[in-house]
This record gives C-alpha cells, structure tokens and sequence, in this order.
C-alpha cells in the first residue's frame, strides 16, 4: 500500500536527517574542541597591584560585580560557531609595513614576560543602559613590544588584526603604541581564555572599543593605512577611530521599590581617562554619588547613592565625569557610528 | 493517522455535465445552461458566453482521425487499465483506454470518444472508481450525469505529474511537502555529518550563515543586536532553518508535480551551499564536501520518497518504459 511505504520512507528519512544532523554536532564537538584547561596560564611576570580597599563595592544587592565572571561576560561577534583553535597550532603573523616580518608560536609568546591588567571591555552596540559592558583580569605579553620588534615603519596607520577565519579589525597604530597597556592576553579572570572569548589568544586594548581592538583567535597582524585597508566595521559604516564615550549606568532600582532608604548604584565608566566624578539626578536635582576606589584608569567604577525615597513616581538619572574634566553629554545618539550618548534614565515607582 | 487533501474534497467538479449527443456520442454541455436543446457542444461550464470552438475529440468531423490515435495509442502503451487502481480496474475490465489514455504521457486521446466509445462497447456501466464512492455511469444514452471520474488511489496521494494534464487538481500537496521537508532535513543532516570530517565552517548553514553576517545591513544587525541581544546569532538560525523549511516544502510541492524541479531544487541548495563555503574568507577547497555530499543524499530522498508515494502500479509503467 502507497501510503504506508511512503510513511515508512518518510519515517526513515527523518530518523536519517536527525541521526545524520546530532550526530555530525557530536562529532563535530568532539573532534574540534579545543581544551582550554590544558593550557597552564602561569604567574604573570608583572603582577597587577593588589587591588586598594573600598574597590569592589559587593554589599549592594543588584549592583555589577567589580569583576565579570568569565561565564557571564558578554559576546558579540559574527561566528557562527565558535572558532577552535588549538595552542600547538596558533601562531601570530606580524607582516606588512614592518622592517622584520615575523611569526610567532605559542610557546614562544607564552616566554615573554606576562602582564596582568585589569580592563573593562565595551562593544559599541552597547546601548545607554545597555549590557555589552564587562571588566575582567587579564593576563598577557605587551603587543606593543612585540610589534616594536618587529619594526613598525613610519606611515603605518592602522593595523588590521585577523581572525582564525579571516574576519578582520582595524585599529589605529597610535593608541595602541602609546604607552597603554595593550595585551596579547592568554588569560581573564585567572583562567585560560574561554573559547568564546578568543582561546588560545586575543587582543585588549584599553579604552577602544571591541570593533576596532578585540581581536578575539587572533593570528594575523597587518601593518598598514586607513587609506590601503578598509576594515570590516569601517566598511559597514563605523567610525576609524573608537575611543570608549564617558557614560555610566544604573544598575538597581529597578522598577517598584519601597519607601524609605533606597540605594541608588551603578557603574562609571572611561576607560583610559578615569572616571572621576558621578552624579544622581533624582526628579531633574544632581546629587553627587560616592565611588568606589580606582582601579586602573582602563576600568570602570561602581557607585552608589543612598536616596531617602518618598512615595510617588520619580526619575533618576546618572551621568560620569572624566578625570579629563568631561562630563558625558545629555545628547541621545545611537550606537552608529562611534558609540551610543545620553543619560542613563529611569523611572521608579516608589510605595 | 488520516492524512486528509483539504482541497480535494472542496473543489467542485470541473467538468460540466455530460450530455448525449445527437449523433449518439457524448458531449460537453454547460449545466448551467438551458438544458432544453440538450444537444450540442455549449461551452465548458461557467465559461458561456464567449464562442468556442468544439474541442476536436468532440467533432464528429474529426472523430475518425482521433479514434485512430485513441486505439493507437492504448495499443501503443500496452498499459491498459492498471495505472491508477486495481479497484477501478476489476470494476470495468474493458473500459481501461479511458483511464489509462488520460494518464498517459503525451497521449492526445485523453478525451476521445473512441476512448469512451471502446469502454461503451463494454457494456460496462459501472463505477469507475471503486474507493470514491462515486458511482459515474456516465454512458447510458438519454443520461445526464455529472463529471467524469476522479482517478487517484486515495484521498491523500496523488502521481507525480505527466505535467500535461491541466485538470490535475492540487492532490498531493501534503505528501509534497513532506517529501521536499525531509529532503532538505536529510540534506542538512548529512552535510552536518560530513563537515564533522571536515571543519565545522563547512557546514552549509554555518557557512551561509556566516556569509549572511557579513552582508546584513547595519540597520537590521543593529535592530538583531538590540531585540535579541546575545540570542541574534540563534536567532538568525532559526530564521534560516524557517526559510529553508518554507522553500524546500515549496520545492517538494513542486516535485510532486515533476520529480525533476525537485531535484533541480535540491541541487541548486547544495551547489550554492557548496558556492558560499568556498568563497568564505579562510576557506579551504575541502569546504565544498559538506554541501555536495548532503544535496546528493538530499536529492535521493526525494526520490526515494517520490517513489515511495507513487502507486505502485505507476512505478510498474515507470519499469516498463525504461
């Protein structure tokens, strides 16, 4: 009968796509995975300062922890599947307007001094208020120093970093040799890179955006011009340059809160400049927050408000000010080109 | 289980009633017309009005030259009353011409009143289609009875298509898009399994996934980015999976019509897989194996389950041709 055979056929070519499909994605997990826990990051040679008393602000229900946990740290990137790449396999081509090309392994990267830091990462998507924010320890030899050994000649404006497969990031030469500490980062948090987070090695670089800097399984590394390459962002319309915006955000209230004490508390952040200043605006009067300790100029800072809250609706608002003495606009922007604008804005409901 | 064509049952009849002519043949008359003449060609039903020629199978003038091609071509074929049911067959043992012609590839005699005449001369007045339900003595002079007979071997299949017939209704359909569902699910499945052996990349949907990434407009990734956060990248799977889904129930629509559209489709899914894998940056010429493999075990699915619903008496004309 016509109807069973097709019904036994039908059966059997679903048993065949979905045995064939789970299958492939064991295999596929199994045979392309990378192990990061064999990987031993070590001691960093130039261990980062014990962090000062009054830093990681941790008893304030609601408020981001100093430290990201790498699990929850943000990802935003175009691979479909994570890249694996094994250690014994990567390696860093430095090439294009350098006088010594060179090409280096991952032992040999991992014989240079290693240097702890901590940055907060910010894509550019992120939105005012937005999550795309994330401030982690990271462990890694100075590109700077490297690219320096390799010679960088006069004219190289912009180095375009690739990826295992390709994808590329331009960024501007100058900050990234101007002293700060830009990383080929092997570690964060302490642990190995999670494979979403660029294992075995990525790029950080304080105070610039991911789009032009977090080179995440980078392997490639062109020294070039902004006007020989057009980088992946850049061609999409984002701006060449990408210093991180002065903004701050409110993490808790949310919503409905109880009359009485209420804090009021977030995080800063500028990288590169330092955050020096927060204010609380409750109902359009700015108060000033209190901070929590400095890092590092290339991380963020939690702040908090104790805010005797009376019943009724109410606006808060926060905005940073910058040890440059900048303080952030109140002009809305969207994320396109460089980076999003405007005061953090929150209505709360007080009972 | 009860696989049922919802538009099978609703489709009115489409052949106006059959009349007697005045020269003792059957004739196409519009019921709805004024049936007191009840003689003579009037027009397929609902099209009165404008002037039609008489269709020559209806054209005593030329009934001559078509009843050599009717009883031609049922020798020709040999084929006989097997094609669509044994039912039907075991009902009008010597009416089968009228049957088989009309199923017959690139037979001209489908009407033909030699075709009817032969099952006339039968004797046989019974029904044709013994699992419709439908009695059709559509022969006895002096008998107005509406539409020729359906012919399928159920409510739920239908043939693949000879393609030449207009009057096929959309039976099928839902065998169709199974068969074009699976096909593509096999497809996927296999040159998910290949790129297991290869790199992951070359998987066609991540490939062609990543490809979308790169050419998405900044618009609509911004929007992907701020609606669904750090779930764009599933969501634009399953927005992917879901056009794929669509396209390839479509495609196994159309094969059930003519095999070869599906398997036109099907290659062309594989080879612009293949197409995309290869000219991802960083790619290697290995990356084609996923999406050539998996089209080729989607194509024979599809013509593994093609074959699978097809009658089998159908399949048996399809041996003896070959």
């Amino acid at each position: 009968m016509d109807r069973r055979k097709f019904l036994i056929a039908g059966g059997s070519a679903a048993g065949v796509a979905a045995g064939a499909g789970f299958g492939g994605q064991y295999l596929q997990n199994k045979r392309f995975t990378v192990n990061t826990a064999a990987v031993k990051i070590g001691k960093p040679t130039v261990k980062a300062p014990k962090l000062a008393k009054g830093t990681e602000v941790t008893d304030i229900p609601g408020l981001s922890s100093f430290y990201t946990p790498n699990s929850a740290f943000y990802r935003v990137d175009t691979s479909l599947v994570v890249p694996q790449v094994s250690p014994q396999s990567w390696q860093l081509k430095i090439h294009g307007m350098v006088d010594k090309p060179m090409t280096i392994t991952f032992d040999e990267l991992m014989k240079r001094p290693m240097v702890d830091h901590d940055v907060t990462l910010t894509c550019v998507s992120e939105q005012v208020g937005g999550a795309y924010i994330g401030n982690a320890r990271w462990q890694g030899a100075l590109l700077a120093d490297l690219l320096k050994e390799a010679g960088i000649q006069k004219g190289a404006t912009q180095i375009v970093m690739r990826d295992v497969n390709g994808m590329n990031l331009g960024v501007a030469t100058d900050p990234v040799l101007d002293g700060r500490t830009s990383l080929l980062a092997i570690g964060m948090n302490g642990q190995p890179l999670p494979q979403e987070h660029g294992f075995p090695v990525r790029v950080v670089v304080p105070g610039l955006y991911g789009y032009v800097s977090a080179r995440k399984w980078v392997v490639d590394m062109e020294l070039t011009t902004f006007g020989a390459f057009n980088a992946y962002w850049t061609q999409r319309g984002w701006s060449q340059q990408a210093p991180i915006k002065t903004e701050s955000r409110i993490d808790t209230p949310k919503g409905n809160a109880a009359a009485g004490k209420v804090m009021i508390a977030g995080v800063a952040w500028a990288q590169h400049r330092g955050v020096e200043a927060v204010e609380v605006g409750i109902d359009g009067t700015w108060h000033q927050a209190k901070l929590a300790a400095q890092d590092t100029i290339d991380t963020w800072r939690q702040w908090y408000y104790p805010w005797e809250a009376t019943a009724g609706a109410h606006t808060l608002q926060v905005r940073a000010t910058d040890k440059s003495g900048h303080t952030q606009t109140a002009t809305k922007q969207r994320p396109e080109p460089n980076g999003a604008t405007g005061y953090h804005t929150i209505h709360v409901t007080v009972a | 289980m009860s696989f049922q064509d919802p538009l099978r049952r609703r489709r009115p009849p489409r052949y106006p009633a059959l009349a007697q002519y005045e020269d003792g043949y059957p004739s196409y008359q519009d019921t709805s017309a004024d049936q007191s003449g009840g003689s003579g060609y009037q027009g397929f039903a609902g099209l009165a009005g404008a002037p039609r020629q008489r269709p020559p199978w209806d054209d005593p003038r030329q009934r001559s030259l078509w009843d050599t091609g009717a009883q031609q071509a049922v020798e020709d074929t040999g084929a006989g009353p097997t094609l669509w049911d044994s039912g039907a067959q075991q009902a009008v043992p010597g009416s089968g011409a009228s049957r088989s012609s009309r199923n017959t590839d690139g037979q001209r005699s489908l009407r033909s009143t030699g075709a009817h005449r032969s099952s006339r001369n039968t004797g046989a007045q019974r029904s044709l289609l013994a699992d419709s339900g439908q009695e059709t003595t559509w022969d006895t002079p002096g008998q107005t009875e509406r539409g020729l007979p359906r012919r399928t071997s159920g409510p739920f299949f239908a043939a693949p298509d000879d393609g030449n017939d207009d009057r096929r209704p959309s039976r099928g359909l839902l065998a169709g898009a199974l068969t074009g569902f699976l096909s593509a699910a096999v497809a996927l499945g296999v040159a998910n399994l290949v790129a297991a052996f290869v790199r992951p990349q070359a998987s066609p949907i991540i490939a062609v996934g990543e490809a979308f990434i790169d050419r998405t407009p900044p618009a609509l990734k911004n929007f992907a980015v701020q609606k669904f956060g750090e779930n764009d990248k599933n969501m634009l799977l399953l927005g992917m999976y879901v056009t794929i889904a669509l396209l390839a129930i479509s495609i196994g629509m159309l094969a059930w019509r003519r095999v070869a559209v599906g398997v036109a489709g099907i290659g062309l899914f594989g080879l612009f897989g293949a197409f995309v894998a290869i000219t991802r940056p960083e790619s290697h010429t290995t990356d084609v194996i996923p999406s050539i493999v998996g089209g080729i075990a989607g194509i024979a699915a599809l013509l593994w389950l093609v074959r699978a619903g097809t009658p089998r008496t159908l399949a048996a004309r399809a041996r003896r041709r070959r």
